[in-house]
């Protein structure tokens, strides 16, 4: 993979990663940097990039919370002081970005997961089951369930479903 | 009614969906130049270890060489060297010569 590859896998899907690995560590930073080096060092890049990466962040991101477990820091003050999952939004008319992340932090993580892959990462959802190592239908399941509850949560309205 | 499938996606976009996905994830964070640097080092990784590898080895055979040159017991070889002396001969003394018969 070439520098210039490289800075335009980056500026197109780092901050999304960042968002999804932010679900499971307090470090989703240093997680996506790390699979970023990790890309680069096996040379050729594989076919499917998207669920490899989205794959390789999971994983990191796991392993780091464990690992922040281990050193008992509770996950809990983490968040406290974690930075805010999306950029503030000035559109009145929009979703508030707090709400939307405290909502989304309240879902299952296998729900939220595939939410944020699928509507901030653009992971169709048979990447998104290469990614969990699941079935596109399950993961579809979840999605719809999970945006159920958000719509609960954020009271939105449902979708208008035509004949 | 038709159920929401992945090949068959609800028939009006989600609302919903689309006011969150318009909600953008805050910047990475990360020092975008330091990434660069670090992916172009991984990136010759194996390169680097391997010009590693072929170092230690050269080294490490060099060192070998020297070792066994510095500690080599010595070899003892005998060869005849021959040595010219000058040495004073002393003159034979006279002594008395009985006559031949032709002289009688």
């Amino acid at each position: 993979m070439g520098p210039n590859q490289l800075a335009e896998l980056v500026d197109r899907c780092a901050a999304a990663l960042v968002l999804y690995a932010r679900q499971w560590c307090a470090t989703p930073e240093d997680v996506v940097q790390t699979a970023f080096l990790k890309l680069v060092r096996i040379g050729t890049p594989p076919d499917n990039l998207l669920p490899w990466l989205y794959r390789v962040v999971r994983n990191g991101a796991i392993d780091a919370s464990r690992a922040a477990r281990r050193r008992h820091r509770y996950e809990a003050a983490a968040a406290d002081g974690a930075p805010k999952w999306f950029s503030p939004s000035y559109d009145p008319t929009g979703i508030d970005a707090r709400a939307a992340a405290a909502s989304l932090a309240d879902l299952p993580a296998e729900t939220r997961e595939i939410i944020v892959a699928h509507l901030w990462g653009g992971l169709t959802f048979e990447q998104i089951a290469q990614a969990v190592g699941s079935s596109a239908a399950t993961c579809y399941r979840r999605y719809a369930a999970g945006l159920e509850i958000l719509r609960q949560k954020l009271g939105a309205e449902r979708p208008a479903h035509t004949k | 009614m038709n159920t929401p499938t992945p090949n068959n996606p609800p028939n009006a976009p989600d609302p919903l969906a689309i006011a969150l996905a318009m909600l953008d994830p805050a910047p990475h964070g990360f020092d975008w130049n330091a990434l660069m640097f670090a992916a172009g080092r991984a990136s010759k990784a194996r390169t680097l270890a391997f010009w590693r590898v072929i170092a230690g080895v050269c080294a490490t055979a060099a060192c070998g060489f020297a070792l066994a040159f510095f500690v080599r017991p010595p070899v003892v070889v005998e060869r005849p060297h021959i040595v010219y002396v000058d040495r004073a001969v002393p003159a034979p003394a006279p002594t008395d010569v009985p006559p031949t018969r032709g002289e009688r």
